[in-house]
């Protein structure tokens, strides 16, 4: 019997598998010692969990950001929008995600995670809560505190449209949003899954 | 399930929680493979889940993340392989190892040869001997061409008919 690859198997276990490697799986004991192995839940030990804080994907641009909005004054007006039906949206299948649309005048789009945006742009957030029933989005502050902007219980296993949005203004430096999931309401920032938008700005013309 | 698509942000970041769970397991498994069950694993499997998280692309394809896991942890692996010294004794012949765990002959193999050929050559030998990866997915991962990954596995079987004899 030929068995598939290992890196065939690992990518079934995420749910990245092809029919005949499932196929394979279900009739191989070997095979499937393999990925019950992989589905071995884990405590996170020490080592790993002392690794979140330091993890900056634009470590240097944060630190340029930080600095030019020492001084800013920063003020998301909260204004109800009505924006037309949002498109689908990239997510790595099984974890929570956060869609943010961009809609400049009439025209709504998906931000595409690195464009600026603009001064007046309104912006509006969805949430795959993937299991979790408890949403809060915050504006982080220039001091790195949290200012609560929604808070809900959401369906555990539907996307959440916020039904508020945040016209962007024209104070100098990024906005940057903490959007926080867990099972039941929590402090934001000890929540069990937390993300960082940060949404850079072109100056006003 | 959400609908996948060539376009859209990928402002997905995840926790060091989930990246742990979901990518952990199979970075320890890759790493008994080839080093056994012992603390050296343990060591490459740590030191390729940091880098995996340094480089934030546990946000990205799982495609693409089960790549780069494969390409660091063998690249640690190998690393480790040439430094120490060959300890264990060359097995029989595989085919007169009747019960002899076969993971287990190959990578006493590669130990015995690993300071004898270079790095790059032991990667694409430890890919295909202990994770079963063929030519292609071999030649993916590394992005070392198909001729390349072909010859380089001719030349390792070649190197291994004398130790064969020499155990028979």
């Amino acid at each position: 019997m030929r068995h598939p690859s290992y890196l065939e198997l690992d990518r079934l276990a995420l749910g990245d598998g092809e029919a005949g490697v499932r196929a394979h799986v279900e009739a191989c004991p070997r095979c499937g010692a393999h990925l019950d192995r992989l589905r071995t839940v884990e405590a996170v030990p020490a080592w790993a969990r002392a690794l979140e804080k330091p993890r900056r994907r634009f470590g240097w641009l944060h630190a340029l950001a930080l600095a030019g909005a020492a001084t800013a004054t920063v003020s998301i007006g909260a204004v109800l929008v009505r924006a037309p039906p949002p498109p689908p949206y990239v997510a790595a299948k099984g974890m929570p995600s956060v869609a943010l649309y961009v809609q400049r005048g009439t025209a709504t789009s998906l931000w595409n995670g690195t464009d600026p945006l603009r001064p007046g742009d309104r912006i509006r957030l969805k949430v795959a809560p993937e299991g979790h029933r408890w949403l809060a989005v915050s504006q982080i502050r220039t001091d790195g505190s949290l200012a609560l902007l929604h808070e809900a219980r959401v369906a555990a296993d539907e996307d959440y449209l916020l039904p508020e949005s945040w016209r962007l203004d024209d104070a100098p430096g990024p906005e940057r949003l903490h959007v926080a999931l867990d099972d039941e309401k929590v402090d934001p920032a000890q929540a069990a899954w937390t993300t960082t938008l940060e949404l850079h700005k072109e100056p006003s013309r | 399930m959400l609908p996948r698509t060539p376009t859209g942000p990928t402002i997905v970041h995840a926790t060091i929680e989930q990246t742990y769970r979901r990518y952990f397991p199979l970075i320890r498994e890759k790493c008994a493979r080839m080093l056994g069950d012992g603390d050296e694993a343990q060591d490459v499997a740590q030191e390729t889940f940091v880098r995996l998280w340094r480089s934030a692309l546990a946000d990205e394809d799982p495609r693409r993340i089960t790549a780069w896991i494969y390409r660091t942890a063998t690249h640690l692996a190998v690393d480790l392989l040439r430094r120490r010294r060959f300890t264990g004794e060359m097995p029989p012949d595989p085919g007169a190892a009747a019960g002899l765990d076969e993971r287990l002959l190959a990578r006493r193999q590669l130990e015995r040869i690993a300071r004898e050929i270079p790095a790059k050559e032991l990667e694409i030998v430890v890919l295909h001997r202990l994770d079963g990866l063929g030519q292609e997915e071999i030649a993916a991962v590394t992005g070392i061409s198909d001729r390349t990954v072909r010859r380089v596995l001719r030349r390792f079987d070649e190197r291994l008919a004398p130790m064969r004899e020499e155990a028979s």
